[in-house]
C-alpha cells in the first residue's frame, strides 16, 4: 500500500489524473451542449415532416373523400415513421394505428403537441414519445398525424453511448498512463535515492543508472548528478593526495632548514655564520611559500574559479608568445623549440594570461626533463581546438602518463631536477577550468602532451 | 617619496614600513579602510600600497571611491594568493599595479619605484638613452655610436624597459607580466637566458654592459 500511496503523491500521476479530470469536464460540456442542439434540430425537422405529411393526407380527404384512404394513406407520404389516427365525429376510429389519445378539444385551426403512449405496448417499457398535429376534417372527422420521436432520441443516445465510451476509454487510458509513468518516475528516482545513499554511505564508484535507450529529463537529472560525484570524487583524490604529498615532500626543505639553524647554532656565533644560515632558511621558506602558492592556485582553479575574466583567446597567438618566451632558454641548454601554428585561429573562451601559464608548465616540463639535443615542438591544431605539445626525448612509461598531472608527481629520473612537481598538475587544472582536458601518449619515441579543449 | 600604507595586518604594515623607511620614503599608515580612504584624500602621496581584504572599507571600494574623485595617485593592490579575479577587478577599477601576497620586499620596492617615477604618458619620451646607446620607441630601433644593433622584439622592450626605469630596479615578475604577459608565478628562469642574448648584442656592439643583475630579483641599469 505505500508504494500506491506514494504513487497517487507522485507528480507525473498528479499531472495525468488532473489533465484526465479536466477532459473528462470539457468533454461532459461539449456533449451536454451538442445534444441539445441536436435534440432542438431534431424537434425543428420532426414537426416540419409532420406538417408535410398533415398537408397531403388533408388535401387527399378533402379532393378525394374517403375512398381507398384506408388503405392507400401510407403511400401518399414519404416517412415510414408517420403513424395517423383519423376518427369520426362520435371518436371512433376509422383508419390508423394511433390509440385514441385526449387531445385538446378540435378546433379548425392546426394544433401541434407532443405526448406520450405505448408503441407498440410492452410491459416495462417506458412509453414512446409522438409529436403530433391534430386537425379537424369535412364532417367532423378528425386527423391526428404524429412522428415518434423515440426512434430519433434511440438513435441519439446510442451515439452518446459510443462517444462517452470513447471518453471514458481515453480517460482511463490517460489515467493509467500517467500510472505507468508515475511508477517508473518512482524506480528511477528510487534508484537514484538509492545511489546518493550508498555514494553518502562511503561507496565512491556508486553513480545512478542512465538509460541507453532514453534521453529523459531523468537521464539529463542522473548525468548531472554522477558528473557532480565524479567531481566530488576527483577533489577528495586530490585532497588526500594532497595532504599526503604535503606531509612527504614539504617534509624535507623543512627538515633540511632545521637542521641548518641547529648547525648554525652549534657553530661559533660569527655574524656572516647566521647571516648565511638566515639567507639559506629564508630561500628555503620561500621555496616552500611557493609550494603553498602553487597549491592554492590549482585550489582556485579546481573550483571553478568563477571571477575569472574569461574572453575570447587565440591559442596561436598565446602558444607563439610562449614559445618566443622560451626559445632562448631552449637553445641556452641545448634543445631546440619550434613553433607550428594552426592555419586560422584558434579560439576560446579563457583567460589568457592563465592559459599563458599552462602551455608554458608544459613547455618548461618538456625542457627541464629531457635530455640536451632533445626537439620540442608546440603545435596549435584549430580543430579542437587544442594545443600539442610534443618531445623526441625518453618518454614516460605508460603506467605513470595517466599520473603525470597529479599533484607533487615525479618520475624516479626526475627527482633531482628542479622544480615542486605541480607544474603540471596547475596546466592540467587551467585546461579543466576553461572546459578542457589534459592528457599525455607516447610520441614514438617521447612524450606528447594534449591540451584539448573540444568540449567547449 | 610620500608613501600611504594600508594593511590591518599589523606585522605586514610593521615590516613594510620599516623597509620603506630605510630606503629614505616618508611613510604613512593606516589599519582600516575608513582611515586609509581619509588619509588617502587628506593628502597627496606618491605611491599608495592598498591591502584588498580590510575592516571598515575593502581595497576595492578605496580605489573606486579615489578613482571617482579624480585622484590619480599611483595604486599598488596587494592581493590575497592566487585571487585573480581579484587582481582583474582591481586592475579594472583603477588600481596600476597589483601584487600577490606573500611578496618579497624587493618586489615591492622596485614597483613602488617604477610607479613613483613614472612619468605622465603624455609626456613619454621618444627616445631614451645612456651613453651612445639610443632606442628609438617609435621606430623600435636601437643604436649604439650610430651603429644599428639588430634586437628580437622581447629583447627590445625588455631594454626599453630597463631604460625608462633606469635607475630603478624591474623585477622577473614585472618582466613576465609587462613583456611576456605571463603571470608573476610563472617559471622566471626563463628571462635570464634573454637578458644573457641581449647583453650580448649590446657589448659586441661596443657598448659597455649596462646591465646589472640583482640575484634573486631582478635587472637595473644605473642612471650614471
Amino acid at each position: 500500500m505505500p508504494r500506491i500511496d506514494r504513487l497517487l503523491k507522485a507528480t507525473s500521476f498528479r499531472v495525468a489524473a488532473l489533465q484526465t479530470c479536466l477532459f473528462l469536464i470539457m468533454f461532459a460540456i461539449a456533449a451536454g451542449c451538442g445534444l441539445v442542439v441536436l435534440r432542438r434540430a431534431e424537434l425543428r425537422a420532426a414537426r416540419a415532416e409532420v406538417e408535410q405529411a398533415e398537408d397531403d393526407l388533408s388535401r387527399h380527404i378533402i379532393v378525394h373523400g374517403l375512398d381507398g384512404f384506408e388503405t392507400d394513406w401510407r403511400g401518399l407520404i414519404q416517412n415510414p415513421g408517420i403513424e395517423i389516427r383519423l376518427e369520426d365525429a362520435a371518436g371512433r376510429s376509422i383508419t390508423g394505428r394511433l390509440p385514441h389519445v385526449a387531445l385538446p378539444t378540435p378546433t379548425p385551426h392546426k394544433v401541434a403537441l407532443s405526448f406520450r403512449m405505448d408503441n407498440p405496448p410492452a410491459p416495462g417499457r417506458a412509453r414512446d414519445r409522438f409529436l403530433a398535429i391534430n386537425h379537424v376534417e369535412p364532417a367532423g372527422m378528425r386527423l391526428t398525424v404524429a412522428e415518434n420521436l423515440t426512434v430519433r432520441q434511440r438513435q441519439d443516445n446510442a451515439l452518446l453511448l459510443i462517444v462517452a465510451s470513447i471518453a471514458a476509454l481515453t480517460a482511463a487510458l490517460g489515467t493509467g498512463a500517467g500510472a505507468l509513468v508515475g511508477y517508473r518516475m518512482l524506480r528511477r528516482l528510487d534508484h537514484v535515492g538509492q545511489a546518493i545513499d550508498a555514494y553518502a554511505g562511503g561507496d565512491r564508484e556508486a553513480r545512478v543508472a542512465v538509460s541507453s535507450r532514453s534521453d529523459t529529463d531523468l537521464d539529463e537529472l542522473a548525468r548531472t548528478l554522477n558528473q557532480m560525484m565524479d567531481r566530488e570524487n576527483r577533489l577528495v583524490e586530490g585532497l588526500r593526495q594532497v595532504s599526503w604529498a604535503i606531509a612527504h615532500d614539504l617534509r624535507r626543505p623543512l627538515a633540511h632548514h632545521n637542521q641548518e639553524i641547529a648547525s648554525a647554532l652549534q657553530q661559533p656565533a660569527t655574524v656572516e655564520g647566521y647571516r648565511a644560515a638566515l639567507e639559506s632558511a629564508s630561500k628555503r621558506i620561500d621555496d616552500v611559500l611557493q609550494t603553498f602558492q602553487a597549491l592554492l592556485h590549482i585550489a582556485e582553479l579546481e573550483a571553478g574559479a568563477p571571477g575569472l575574466d574569461l574572453a575570447t583567446v587565440d591559442l596561436n597567438a598565446v602558444a607563439q608568445r610562449m614559445v618566443q618566451a622560451y626559445t632562448p632558454m631552449a637553445e641556452a641548454s641545448g634543445r631546440s623549440l619550434q613553433f607550428f601554428p594552426a592555419h586560422t585561429p584558434a579560439i576560446i573562451m579563457a583567460e589568457q594570461r592563465a592559459v599563458g601559464r599552462m602551455i608554458a608548465n608544459i613547455v618548461d616540463n618538456a625542457l627541464i626533463h629531457t635530455p640536451t639535443e632533445t626537439a620540442v615542438e608546440v603545435r596549435v591544431d584549430a580543430l579542437g581546438p587544442r594545443v600539442i605539445v610534443s618531445d623526441n626525448g625518453r618518454g614516460v612509461p605508460e603506467a605513470a602518463r595517466s599520473r603525470l598531472f597529479e599533484r607533487f608527481f615525479r618520475l624516479d629520473a626526475s627527482r633531482s631536477t628542479p622544480g615542486t612537481g605541480l607544474g603540471l598538475a596547475i596546466a592540467a587544472a587551467t585546461a579543466q577550468a576553461f572546459g578542457g582536458r589534459l592528457w599525455a601518449e607516447d610520441a614514438e619515441p617521447g612524450l606528447r602532451v594534449i591540451a584539448d579543449f573540444a568540449t567547449r | 617619496m610620500e608613501i600611504l600604507l594600508v594593511d590591518d595586518d599589523s606585522t605586514t604594515l610593521h615590516f613594510v614600513r620599516d623597509r620603506l623607511l630605510a630606503r629614505g620614503h616618508t611613510v604613512e599608515t593606516a589599519l582600516d579602510g575608513r582611515a586609509g580612504l581619509l588619509q588617502a584624500c587628506a593628502k597627496s602621496f606618491d605611491v599608495i600600497v592598498l591591502d584588498r581584504m580590510l575592516p571598515g572599507l575593502d581595497g576595492m571600494s578605496i580605489v573606486k571611491a579615489l578613482r571617482a574623485s579624480r585622484r590619480d595617485t599611483p595604486i599598488i593592490f596587494l592581493t590575497a594568493v592566487g585571487g585573480v579575479a581579484d587582481r582583474v577587478e582591481g586592475l579594472r577599477r583603477g588600481a596600476d599595479d597589483y601584487l600577490v601576497k606573500p611578496f618579497e620586499m624587493d618586489e615591492l620596492d622596485a614597483r613602488i619605484e617604477a610607479l613613483g617615477r613614472r612619468p605622465p604618458l603624455t609626456n613619454a619620451a621618444k627616445t631614451l638613452s645612456i651613453g651612445d646607446l639610443e632606442l628609438d620607441r617609435l621606430a623600435r630601433r636601437v643604436t649604439y655610436g650610430g651603429e644599428a644593433i639588430e634586437l628580437t622584439l622581447s629583447e627590445f622592450s625588455m631594454l626599453e624597459m630597463l631604460l625608462l626605469h633606469l635607475g630603478s630596479t624591474v623585477t622577473k615578475s614585472m618582466i613576465l607580466e609587462q613583456i611576456f604577459d605571463m603571470e608573476s608565478g610563472a617559471p622566471g628562469a626563463i628571462i635570464e637566458p634573454h637578458v644573457s642574448r641581449l647583453r650580448g648584442k649590446l657589448t659586441r656592439a661596443g657598448a659597455p654592459d649596462f646591465i646589472r643583475t640583482l640575484r634573486g630579483v631582478g635587472y637595473t641599469i644605473a642612471a650614471d
